[in-house]
């Protein structure tokens, strides 16, 4: 089994807000879907990150360029990281397809490259 | 590492989120006052919508209820910083900031403040039930046999004229609170009969649901200001049909009355129930929470179904109907009718049920025109009825049943 990091992406412009129906659909979705992971132990943890783009850092000439904000124009803010485990690409792409927010936003599945 | 969790935290999320909307509200309006409403219900939800965007990477933290509150105060803060360097000095946001410090006071005082005696009863049930307990437009709808549009249309304008209202929001006199004790019964009412019968999705009772209104007017009767007769009558009534939540559903099929397991019945409860039926007692009035828990009672003490004393259960039904001309009431006298072995009074009942135009396009109604058919020997008749019956919105577990039912007709 391999470790796998799933960048979960939000897309920027604000949707209207969900009514309290879709409020308590969402959150049963998202929590069956954690807690499944966790059942399964393929949950290995994860990170929401702040609501704000942070800073860039980018080689400059004698010190690093500091750049408060978007480095780009994007369309979408990374939310978070979740680590899950998983034999393959194919098995992590399967298991990203059924999280929640595949649904809202692009989901990024990379492999954390072990070196023993 | 994370916290091992089973599928009922799934289950009481909803109930989490439901109770602590509504805590979150009445705390915001306690400071800020009713005209302030909408703003209460927009801190809530960020805060609810704070969670689902967080929850899903570190799980349901282990105190959920502590961290929305923490969520809704942060935001409400963030908020009062906002206004404050725009130079907004309004001084209602300045009171946002000190509900960080304030302790969990009695959130009771929501429900008693919706109960605002100079809006109509319907608007306070339906701002009560929406903004107190956090039922949506969709389940107060199928209570009051409307559509969910009509339904979120309704809510809209209560709480506009409830924001319209100047009501000074520390405590209500005791002769004020006493006022309001109908309407604050009647709220707990059917948020009970929601949880004991909740109409829709996939489980045969929202026990959650129903043990909070069972805890709140149990804590109304222990309480000086609101403790009465009636209020006694209905934690009676909430405890004794309480019991028998573990026996209504197995194997997600619901189970009638008729079939149900009596040893699942919570005895705890029942005795609980009958306490709460003495105390009662002292009324001046028979109210009709005293004769509901009194047919509750009469069921909760049978040994078995068999020895149901439907006779006197049929006259205390009598009573009720008329004290409340409720259609629910006739049909569920039409049905203990049919029991005692009346078939002709039964049939007269189901039709004068009938009269309520709403009523016989209902799941209810269906169900026991079917009954009543059955036991009569009208199988036709009621296979009729219970196919009509399998076409209106009810739970699943409902469903299976009434397939059985049918099925067993053969």
């Amino acid at each position: 089994m391999a470790t796998y990091l799933l960048f979960l992406h939000d897309p920027i412009d604000d949707g209207p807000m969900p009514s309290q129906e879709e409020f308590m659909a969402i959150i049963k979705e998202y929590t069956a879907w954690t807690e499944k992971m966790q059942a399964e132990g393929r949950y290995l943890g994860g990170n929401k990150l702040t609501d704000e783009p942070g800073r860039n850092l980018t080689p400059g000439d004698g010190a690093p360029i500091i750049h408060d904000g978007p480095f780009t124009e994007t369309k979408e803010l990374l939310g978070g990281y979740m680590m899950i485990s998983a034999k393959d690409y194919d098995e992590a792409v399967t298991i990203a397809a059924t999280c929640p927010h595949a649904k809202y936003g692009r989901i990024e599945v990379r492999l954390v490259d072990e070196i023993d | 590492m994370m916290p091992e969790r089973d599928s009922t935290t799934q289950r009481h999320l909803d109930q989490l989120f439901r109770q602590e909307y509504g805590r979150l509200v009445a705390r915001l309006i306690r400071k800020l006052g009713p005209g302030k409403i909408s703003y209460a219900e927009d801190i809530a939800q960020d805060a609810m919508l704070a969670a689902v965007r967080a929850w899903p990477f570190r799980g349901v933290p282990d105190n959920p209820a502590a961290w929305l509150q923490r969520a809704a105060v942060n935001r409400a803060i963030d908020l009062t910083r906002q206004a404050k360097t725009a130079g907004d000095k309004r001084p209602e946001l300045e009171a946002l900031a000190n509900v960080a410090t304030e302790a969990d006071e009695n959130d009771l005082h929501l429900l008693i403040l919706c109960c605002e005696p100079s809006l109509k009863e319907a608007d306070q049930l339906i701002l009560a039930l929406n903004t107190s307990f956090g039922f949506t437009s969709v389940e107060i709808a199928r209570l009051m046999f409307v559509s969910p549009t009509t339904m979120a249309a309704r809510i809209t304008r209560a709480k506009k004229k409830f924001a319209a209202l100047n009501t000074d929001i520390g405590a209500p006199a005791p002769k004020a609170v006493r006022r309001r004790m109908p309407s604050v019964l009647k709220v707990l009412y059917l948020a009970f009969s929601i949880g004991f019968s909740p109409g829709a999705g996939s489980r045969a009772v929202e026990e959650d649901t129903a043990y909070a209104a069972l805890n709140a007017a149990e804590r109304l009767t222990a309480n000086g200001l609101t403790s009465c007769p009636e209020c006694n009558a209905l934690a009676a009534l909430m405890c004794l049909q309480a019991s028998r939540l573990q026996a209504r559903s197995k194997e997600g099929r619901f189970i009638p009355l008729a079939d149900q397991d009596r040893s699942l019945w919570d005895q705890s409860l029942i005795t609980r129930g009958l306490t709460y039926l003495k105390r009662s007692q002292a009324a001046r009035s028979l109210s009709r929470y005293h004769l509901e828990a009194g047919i509750a009672a009469l069921h909760a003490t049978a040994s078995s179904y068999a020895q149901t004393p439907w006779t006197e259960i049929c006259r205390q039904y009598a009573i009720l109907e008329d004290i409340t001309g409720s259609a629910t009431v006739t049909l569920n006298h039409a049905v203990a009718l049919a029991m005692k072995g009346d078939h002709a009074s039964a049939a007269k009942h189901l039709a004068l049920a009938a009269r309520h135009c709403a009523f016989t396009d209902q799941v209810h109604f269906l169900v026991a025109k079917a009954e009543l058919a059955r036991a009569a020997g009208n199988h036709d008749e009621a296979a009729q009825a219970y196919k009509e019956a399998m076409e209106r919105p009810t739970t699943a577990p409902d469903l299976l049943y009434l397939e059985e039912r049918l099925d067993s007709l053969n």
